[in-house]
């Protein structure tokens, strides 16, 4: 006996069937497309990847690597660095690789951590190893920039900011400088040359101190992004001479700061014009001479007399430095 | 090849549906939800965008796909009970399980009974309160219904096991509660198939009016019907298409053609010897009590303590929130915001932002914060509820001039380490996101009970700084009470919840 069920026509169903696999295209079409910066706030770069291998296959002299080196990016940071999380994304925190190490491989805890985060830029993670620096640390030969206090060694390799933590009995014997050695091979040459541009410094003498201070370098809101640095002179006095780089447009807007700021406080700054260069002296009544040193993408400043001594190997420096390129530079 | 047979088309549908809800619900996290439109299911629903557009006066973006389920809901009636609402869906399933190893008159089960036209009188309840401006509707709509069962109960639930979806476990607040309703719900399907559907689902009353003059619809030949009742033996709606058909009730399954053994029922244009179809079935009494009720309750609801008739301190809404007023005049209480929230910080408000807010978001900073770059809620809201904006606007980076604030945080004296117990500590300081940070410190040399001489920092609070992310309070060590304490005062959409910074004039 024919089947008497009365079925819609064959085309209205096929028809039906053949949506699903319509929409399922749509959704998925629709859902590559996104602002990987608002939604997935995921990093540029896969965290670990090759990095995560080579750490595993050459440890640092005398330690052997526990487990597999453990892979963060802003999505999870939080868990690692519970609460300290947003300072490093808001200083350009892309990824972290976590690798332990230890005499002996199956002790119980790590004998070593080494945290590296890649921070974008040499400048970023310089700022992130500022904040970071203790004021006992000692300056150490490690990477580009080293310090360590304690069980703690800290230091910058191009865009990468390195903490080693010892721990346990043989932590006071650590050995940091060939623990940051090996670390460095595995993450690879770093531009050196950068590094020279990042902390364009003229030489004046001995450097007691480098700072980074992110945002209103001594109260000022219009002085961000401000690498510091505190020099002994041969007459014995100290120097503070500071730097400001930026994209041209960040150079005349600070100009412009600078102009508003000497109205607001009932300043007649000196303004001579130099070749490619403009110099803006003030004397303040509070914070007695200083002085900014304004090019294009760089500014130097300091809060001393802008004598002779002081200007001319700013000025030589400036002859000599390709123009600051703020590629990739986050915003501070 | 043979195309399936209608009803196995409509159970690929609902496989396809529960699937898709499923998975959108799965990948509502910052890892995984890329583009993906996760609040597709949500936004399909015709009940909550004529709510909200009685409450708001607009249709929220999203909520535009409920227009299609609309206009096939007039033609061909109340498919999407059985074909999409992974609800129903999912009652149709467990009564399926409950009744399958029992003697059950599936006869008498799937009869129409009076009790049905209770979820009727429950539509017409939440319409009249939503013309008022009252949304109430995401407490009883069932996607909004089922999606806050799973991220709240069902989804950390089997988190507990290792396999789910979040990267942490989260708690919720009263989730219990929210759990417990859905136990009942499943397990009412064991007296009455599909219980929910049948008796309580506005939405269900809702597509069932709108279906009432569809013309493609179940039709029975009155000549070829042998009067078997084979017909109700697997009928989803309990819509009697053995006899006058109640079209309202039909959820358009397509059971009873494929267990008519007369080829007496079809779906479709009506033909010569069709039955008659019964007429809408409803007091009009009762109708009218529950219209009463309704708009007796409204202005009860109104002189109630709430989050806007007063400002309460706990309720700190998510960033991106509209005011007060106009939150709850969008919030459908899914809790889409509390699945993508990577810290658990949003938790489902019990009775603390007023009974209207009840099931809304707010954040709990004992138990998360809110990640200071982090837009998701927003971005997860199907109703617009709390508002799509970008990391930029959230920080008050170029060119917005101000972050946007939740709340504001309040030292404790009493409770705070340094000011009190000449204990050592800055964390709040450490952790505090703003640049400036709102926290600051002063160092101070006290004097202890001893006679020794402490120095410590002493934190102090900057209000204008401070964006209420209460990073500070879930971080202090001062676990059960924190000595540091957001409040919703000076949160960037009230105007009338701030507090006199500048002093008067
Ligand atoms: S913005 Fe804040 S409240 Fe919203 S999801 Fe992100 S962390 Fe949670
Ligand atoms: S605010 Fe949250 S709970 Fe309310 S509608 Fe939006 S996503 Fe759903």
């Amino acid at each position: 006996m024919p089947n008497p069920v009365r079925e819609p026509p064959a085309w209205l169903r096929g028809g039906l069937l053949a949506l699903l696999p319509l929409l399922v295209v749509a959704l998925y079409v629709t859902g590559q497309n996104y602002d990987p910066g608002l939604l997935a706030f995921k990093s540029e770069e896969g965290a670990g990847g090759g990095l995560a291998a080579k750490l595993t296959q050459s440890p640092p002299p005398g330690l052997a690597v526990m487990g597999a080196p453990r892979a963060y990016d802003k999505t999870n940071l939080y868990e690692y660095i519970d609460g300290h999380a947003d300072a490093f994304i808001s200083a350009g925190f892309q990824s972290l690789t976590v690798a332990d190490y230890a005499v002996d491989a199956n002790a119980p805890a790590p004998d070593l951590t080494a945290d590296i985060y890649h921070m974008g830029t040499p400048l970023q993670a310089f700022g992130i190893m500022m904040a970071e620096v203790t004021p006992d640390s000692q300056s150490v030969t490690m990477g580009q920039m080293g310090f360590v206090s304690g069980g703690v060694g800290l230091f910058l390799h191009g865009p990468y900011f390195v903490r080693l933590g010892a721990q346990g009995p043989n932590a006071a014997n650590m050995d940091f400088p060939a623990a940051a050695s090996a670390v460095v091979a595995a993450l690879g040459e770093a531009d050196a040359g950068k590094l020279r541009e990042l902390f364009a410094f003229p030489d004046l003498g001995k450097v007691v101190r480098t700072n980074y201070v992110k945002q209103d370098y001594r109260g000022l809101s219009f002085f961000k992004g401000v690498i510091d640095r505190e020099f002994e002179r041969a007459d014995g006095g100290v120097l503070t001479l500071f730097l400001m780089q930026g994209a041209p447009a960040a150079m005349t807007e600070l100009e412009r700061a600078l102009t508003v700021y000497a109205q607001e406080e009932g300043l007649t700054p000196q303004i001579t014009s130099e070749s490619s260069a403009k110099l803006i002296v003030f004397q303040d009544p509070y914070e007695g001479d200083w002085f900014v040193y304004l090019t294009t993408t760089r500014a130097w400043g300091g809060f001393a007399k802008a004598d002779a001594a002081l200007l001319d190997p700013i000025r030589q420096l400036a002859n000599e430095l390709p123009p600051f390129t703020p590629a990739g530079e986050k915003s501070p | 090849m043979n195309m399936p047979n209608i009803r196995a088309i409509r159970r690929i549908y609902a496989i396809f549906f529960f699937g898709l809800f499923l998975w959108l619900l799965w990948i509502l996290d910052p890892q995984h939800m890329k583009g993906y439109e996760t609040g597709l299911i949500l936004e399909l629903s015709p009940l909550t965008a004529i709510a909200g557009f009685f409450t708001s006066g607009t249709v929220y973006l999203g909520l535009a796909w409920a227009l299609p389920i609309i206009f096939l809901t007039l033609f061909f009636g109340r498919f999407f009970c059985s074909w999409i609402c992974p609800l129903g869906i999912l009652n149709q399933f467990s009564s399926w399980l409950f009744n399958r190893r029992r003697p059950v008159d599936q006869y008498k089960n799937n009869a129409y009974r009076p009790i049905f036209r209770l979820k009727y009188y429950i539509l017409a309840g939440l319409l009249i309160l939503s013309a008022f401006g009252a949304l109430q509707i995401g407490l009883l709509d069932p996607i909004a219904l089922l999606t806050r069962s799973f991220t709240v109960s069902l989804y950390p639930a089997i988190n507990q096991w290792g396999v789910g979806p979040y990267l942490n476990q989260p708690i919720f607040l009263g989730g219990a509660l929210i759990s417990a309703l859905l136990i009942v719900l499943i397990l009412a399907n064991r007296f009455i198939t599909r219980y929910w559907c049948r008796v309580l689902c506005p939405l269900g009353a809702l597509l069932g009016v709108m279906s009432l003059r569809a013309p493609f619809r179940i039709r029975r030949d009155v000549d070829k019907c042998t009067d078997c009742n084979k017909c109700l033996a697997n009928c989803q709606g309990g819509c009697d298409p053995h006899a006058e058909h109640r079209v309202s009730e039909c959820h358009a399954c397509m059971n009873c053609i494929e267990d008519c053994p007369e080829g007496a029922l079809h779906y479709g244009l009506p033909e010569s010897r069709t039955s008659a179809a019964k007429p809408f079935d409803i007091n009009r009494r009762r109708l009218g009590e529950v219209a009463v009720a309704s708009v007796v309750f409204y202005p009860m609801l109104k002189s109630a303590v709430s989050a806007s008739t007063k400002p309460q301190h706990q309720t700190i809404r998510p960033p991106g929130s509209l005011p007060e007023e106009e939150f709850n005049a969008r919030c459908i209480k899914c809790a889409a915001c509390m699945r993508v929230c990577p810290t658990n910080v949003l938790q489902p408000a019990l009775l603390g932002a007023g009974f209207e807010g009840l099931w809304t978001p707010i954040l709990v900073n004992k138990i998360g914060w809110c990640e200071h770059h982090c837009v998701l809620c927003g971005q997860a809201c199907p109703t617009g509820a709390i508002q799509r904006i970008s990391v930029q606007e959230k920080v008050g980076e170029k060119p917005f001039e101000k972050p946007v604030k939740l709340g504001t945080a309040f030292f404790d004296h009493g409770r705070c380490l340094p000011w009190s117990m000449h204990t050592e500590c800055v964390v709040c300081e450490e952790v505090c996101p703003t640049t400036p940070k709102a926290i600051w410190y002063k160092r101070v040399e006290l004097l202890k009970r001893d006679g020794s001489v402490v120095k410590l920092k002493q934190p102090y609070m900057a209000p204008d700084l401070c964006i209420g992310c209460g990073i500070c309070e879930n971080k202090c060590p001062v676990e059960d009470y924190a000595a540091v304490r957001i409040t919703s005062v000076g949160e960037t959409r009230s105007k009338a919840n701030q507090m006199l910074l500048k002093g008067k004039s």
